[in-house]
């Protein structure tokens, strides 16, 4: 679904260089939920950037269900983002003009889909993720959760099958987190891939897997289970722990 | 891009202009106020345009037709079917001058109405509207103007051009309908009388009427037998022949039992000589190939052409108009793409591409430049429809209808729109450009203008100046001016990033306020600059117009010629006034207050009276320019007639010529009496100057007029139109004393002795007094102040060309 292989991205130049990710490698495989961490400035969002094509390598491959981003067009790359990828911001996801009908719907009115079927296919994402009666809202008539909620719907929207979330839960209480992060669980193992960056280890052990990043290299990398004995047992419930 | 996406893109640009209704209230009354304007404009002229049939009922009332007389009665004449716009043409052989047959010639010596009747159907009744005179008739306060008719208003045939307002219409002799705006301008009343000049007879005003096509004119209709004793009172007072009364105005016709007066009808009145406007012809007109009209070469070689620069230069005004509001609109725009920044990369990141982030900001342009423009029209016919009332009285004609031409109003909402979208176009194109990260965190590069936009815009500056230099040299350029204005505030536009970016180094030495909004100004160029240029262009157009009127303020200063001496009243006579006329005006006005000695102006003339009713031949008086004195670039040393240049505008030589000498209805040599000097020139002057004039010496107010003691006088024949044939020029020289006056309304006084003596003739022109109160200085170039000379009498008031208080007679006022 996802491969990053020897991805580097420097910002700036000569005496203000900054080597945002050094040769990084990473595969995430469909239904997959990988959890990104690291500390701040480790390149954790960098990375997250440029597998959604928000941003371009300065080295290196980035390809999307098997399309390498570097070498599309600037048009062609917002199609992949507009068919293949959804991303997850930690707050402000939503566009406060639009519903959230409209704000699931956009992506695939964008691409040209009638108003009628996208709304329907809005409305059926919703529906998946169980705020279907939050369709005709603002974003401003919404909380934080279900505000996220509705951006998990509109990742995945279409035939999106790659979710990109930047400290989702980083806006949300414990509870309204952990119940988003079951969400993106859930669509995990209904066949979508995710990568989500987050600093907390409670919410890394819902991952299958966790990669550390620090000063921009990947420093490790661990299955479930190790992830759980890392911190002490914390499980997907939540209990437990450090 | 798809529709789908255009659709999501206004979705979303409607959203977002009512969440942000304080800059979308101030964008869209950016738009609707021009909008508005433009609206209302067209509301009020679609309204006040008359359909044919509304036009016919307002000039022949409920008539079949009105019939008039073309260029002479007799001589055959071809018209179109709506003769309104004059399209009329009295066949030429050649030239533009009618050529009328022998058999023409000879009808046209028939009586009128033998003509009538074989002109016009059997059985049609004909009823006259005499020629209408300008008169003045009495009122509560003293006597005003009036247009005075004849007709009887009770037939119903005038009904429609003119309405009863109140009272009844007269039924006889002696009673007389007057118009709403007469009666409010004499302060009568319905049963008040009036009396026309000339007669003794006073008239009871019995109605109030209105002239739907003439709301302001102050109108009398009389009783036809009445209009006819005013007129023979009026001819009979003349100093030349009796005047005949004339041809009626027109007549209104009915046809047996309003049948209609056919085409066919109306060819045949062409050939006796009369122009028909038909009710039926203009409900069903007849095809080109039966207008004989449309057929001929000769009409057509007329040279009917319209403006195209005039239709140009709107064409400008309005671009240019436009320009401004999206100059002005624009950072509107800027703005609130910037504020949607993140809302913009939300967008980038789910997928939008560049196209569909400009369809985004532009979809702003459409909905608030939609939203403004209905809004303005919506606003402009409304204010229409409340203040119709005022504007029918301010365009002197009831509007036809309440007219709303869709066509139009769909253009002008157009142009709203277009001007919306317009402005949103550079933000557009900027928000597409920025970077999706940039945009999501909102992080921002303060980039420096690119080298090639600001050399681009100091050229386009450069050069739009240089276009606009070149209009005014060549004396023919307000396309050159405009295109150059506008070629150069968008240079202007262009420059501006890089200028804001030098104030933006003054920044430092200002406090923290201006500092920090010089630094936001410097940062955020891209909607700073059309705001900058667009102030920049409003305060160079203000400075432009504020230098031309300075200018033009200065010129009329420069050239302003008193009509007499400071203080001095002057009353000034018609032509056609009857020495006893004259003489009753002038001691009217000698008792009215103490004016103290009166001084008689006469005019001159050569042989012929300029001013005689058949102006056959005119022979006109002036004072010869010696060789030193010829204005550069004209012929004779004249410059009328000629184009006017800057250089001859200063040069004293074509100023005397070009400019009319003469505040005196253009004479520039006149006779008078000693006993008028005062008067006329200013106090001061040498005694010996009335002595010399009694003795038959010239008095000339320039020395340089003078050459040898003497002054030379062209006396010119012309035909009476003006000079088309050659004209007979001799000169008689006269003995002349210089008296300094070098702003006098005249450059030579005769006396009339010694005018006739030079074989000139004289008329009475004008009876002047200077006031024992008034000033006796020198007639002035300089302007009084306001109270000099115009003491706190009611009546009292400065003319609009001379700046001195002057009584005209009563005729003159009209």
């Amino acid at each position: 679904m996802l491969r990053l292989a020897s991805v580097s991205r420097v910002h700036g130049q000569g005496a203000a260089e900054v080597h945002a990710l050094r040769s990084v490698d990473l595969e995430v495989r469909p239904g997959e939920f990988v959890a990104v961490m690291g500390p701040s400035g480790s390149g954790k969002s960098t990375l997250l950037t440029l597998a959604g094509g928000l941003d371009s390598a300065s080295s290196g491959q980035v390809v999307v269900e098997g399309t390498e981003l570097g070498a599309l067009s600037r048009k062609a790359l917002a199609a992949v983002r507009r068919r293949s990828i959804g991303y997850v911001f930690q707050d402000f996801n939503l566009i406060p003009a639009l519903t959230a009908a409209e704000n699931v719907s956009l992506p695939r009115e964008l691409d040209g889909l009638s108003g009628r079927k996208a709304r329907a296919e809005a409305l059926a994402a919703l529906e998946e993720i169980g705020v279907a009666e939050l369709a005709d809202r603002f974003p401003d008539e919404m909380s934080g959760g279900q505000q996220q909620r509705v951006a998990i719907a509109r990742a995945l929207i279409g035939d999106r099958r790659l979710v990109l979330a930047d400290e989702p839960t980083g806006a949300l209480d414990s509870a309204t987190g952990e119940a988003v992060l079951a969400v993106l669980r859930g669509r995990c193992d209904a066949g979508a891939a995710a990568v989500m960056v987050t600093h907390e280890a409670r919410h890394a052990a819902w991952a299958d897997r966790v990669v550390f990043l620090r000063d921009g290299r990947l420093v490790d990398e661990s299955a479930r289970s190790s992830a759980e004995t890392l911190f002490s047992g914390v499980g997907p419930d939540g209990t437990g722990g450090l | 891009m798809k529709l789908t996406a255009w659709r999501a893109a206004l979705r979303i640009a409607r959203r977002d202009a009512l969440r942000a209704k304080g800059r979308s209230a101030l964008v869209i009354a950016m738009i609707a106020i021009p909008v508005l304007g433009v609206a209302a404009a067209d509301v009020t002229y679609r309204s006040s345009e008359l359909t044919v049939q509304e036009r016919a009922t307002r000039t022949m009332g409920t008539a079949d037709a009105f019939v008039q007389i073309g260029s002479q009665a007799g001589w055959r004449v071809e018209q179109a079917p709506n003769p309104f716009g004059g399209a009329t043409y009295t066949p030429a052989d050649g030239g533009n001058s009618p050529s009328p047959t022998a058999l023409e010639k000879s009808r046209a010596a028939e009586p009128l109405a033998r003509l009538l009747q074989q002109a016009l159907p059997a059985g049609a009744r004909l009823l006259p509207l005499e020629q209408a005179r300008l008169l003045p008739t009495s009122t509560a306060n003293g006597v005003l103007p009036a247009l005075i008719q004849g007709f009887d208003l009770a037939d119903p045939l005038t009904h429609g051009m003119v309405d009863l307002d109140q009272g009844r219409w007269p039924t006889g002799p002696g009673q007389v309908a007057a118009s709403t705006a007469f009666l409010k301008d004499s302060g009568l009343r319905i049963g008040r009388t009036t009396t026309p000049a000339g007669t003794s007879t006073p008239l009871t005003i019995t109605a109030a009427v209105e002239f739907p096509g003439d709301l302001n004119d102050d109108q009398l209709v009389l009783w036809p037998t009445d209009l006819a004793t005013v007129l023979a009172a009026q001819n009979t007072g003349t100093t030349g022949p009796a005047q005949p009364a004339g041809p009626p105005m027109g007549w209104l016709l009915a046809m047996p039992g309003h049948s209609g007066f056919s085409w066919d009808d109306v060819l045949k009145a062409n050939q006796w000589g009369f122009v028909i406007t038909s009710r039926a012809v203009l409900q069903d007109p007849p095809p080109d190939s039966a207008v004989p009209l449309d057929q001929d070469p000769g009409y057509h070689n007329l040279g009917r052409s319209s403006d195209p620069v005039a239709t140009a230069v709107l064409a400008t005004v309005v671009g240019m108009a436009l320009l401004e509001i999206v100059l002005l609109a624009g950072p509107a725009f800027a703005v609130g793409a910037r504020r949607s920044r993140r809302q913009l990369g939300l967008i980038a990141a789910g997928g939008g591409d560049r196209a569909h982030i400009r369809a985004v900001v532009l979809g702003s342009g459409v909905v608030l430049g939609l939203t403004g423009a209905v809004t303005g029209i919506v606003v402009g016919a409304i204010a229409v429809a409340l203040g119709r009332g005022e504007l029918e009285s301010l365009s002197g004609a009831r509007f036809g209808g309440y007219s709303l031409r869709p066509v139009d109003l769909l253009g002008i909402m157009l142009v709203g729109l277009v001007t919306g979208l317009l402005a949103a176009v550079v933000p557009a194109v900027q928000a597409s450009r920025q970077d999706v990260m940039t945009s999501l965190t909102g992080r921002g590069i303060v980039k420096a203008p690119p080298a090639w936009l600001t050399v681009l815009g100091a050229l386009a500056v450069a050069g739009g100046t240089a276009v606009a230099l070149l209009g005014v040299g060549t004396g023919r350029g307000s396309m050159f001016i405009l295109g150059g204005s506008i070629l150069a505030e968008l240079g202007a536009v262009a420059c501006t990033p890089f200028l804001v970016g030098l104030f933006g180094r003054l920044g430092r030495l200002l406090p923290l306020g201006p500092r920090l909004a010089l630094r936001d100004s410097t940062r955020n160029r891209g909607r700073t600059a059309p705001a900058v240029a667009a102030v920049m262009a409003a305060v160079a157009g203000a400075v432009a117009v504020s230098v031309y009127q300075s200018s033009s303020d200065t010129a009329s200063r420069a050239q302003y010629q008193p009509s007499g001496a400071i203080g001095s009243v002057m009353l000034q006579y018609q032509s056609s006034d009857t020495p006893a006329r004259m003489a009753a005006e002038a001691g009217a006005v000698q008792n009215s207050a103490d004016l103290g000695p009166r001084g008689d102006l006469d005019r001159l003339y050569y042989q012929h009276d300029c001013d005689a009713p058949d102006m056959a031949t005119c022979g006109t008086v002036t004072v010869a320019f010696p060789a030193a004195l010829h204005c550069p670039g004209s012929a004779n040393g004249s410059a009328q007639g000629t184009p006017v240049t800057g250089v001859q505008v200063l040069n004293k030589a074509c100023a005397s010529t070009m400019l009319n000498v003469g505040a005196l209805d253009g004479e520039n040599v006149i006779a008078t009496g000693p006993a008028a000097l005062p008067a006329l020139l200013g106090g001061g002057l040498d005694p010996s100057a009335g002595q010399a004039l009694a003795a038959g010496t010239a008095l000339v107010t320039d020395p340089s007029l003078v050459t040898d003691g003497r002054v030379t006088l062209n006396l010119r024949l012309t035909d009476g139109t003006g000079g088309a044939s050659p004209a007979r020029t001799t000169t008689v020289s006269l003995p002349a004393l210089v008296v300094n006056r070098p702003s006098a309304p005249v450059q030579a006084v005769l006396s009339p002795a010694a005018a006739v003596r030079a074989g000139l003739r004289t008329a009475p022109m004008a009876a002047v007094w200077l006031p024992s109160g008034a000033s006796t200085a020198p007639s002035s170039s300089a302007w009084p102040p306001p109270s000099a000379g115009c003491p706190a009498r009611p009546r009292c008031r400065w003319s609009a060309d001379t700046r001195a208080p002057t009584v005209r007679s009563r005729s003159a006022w009209r």
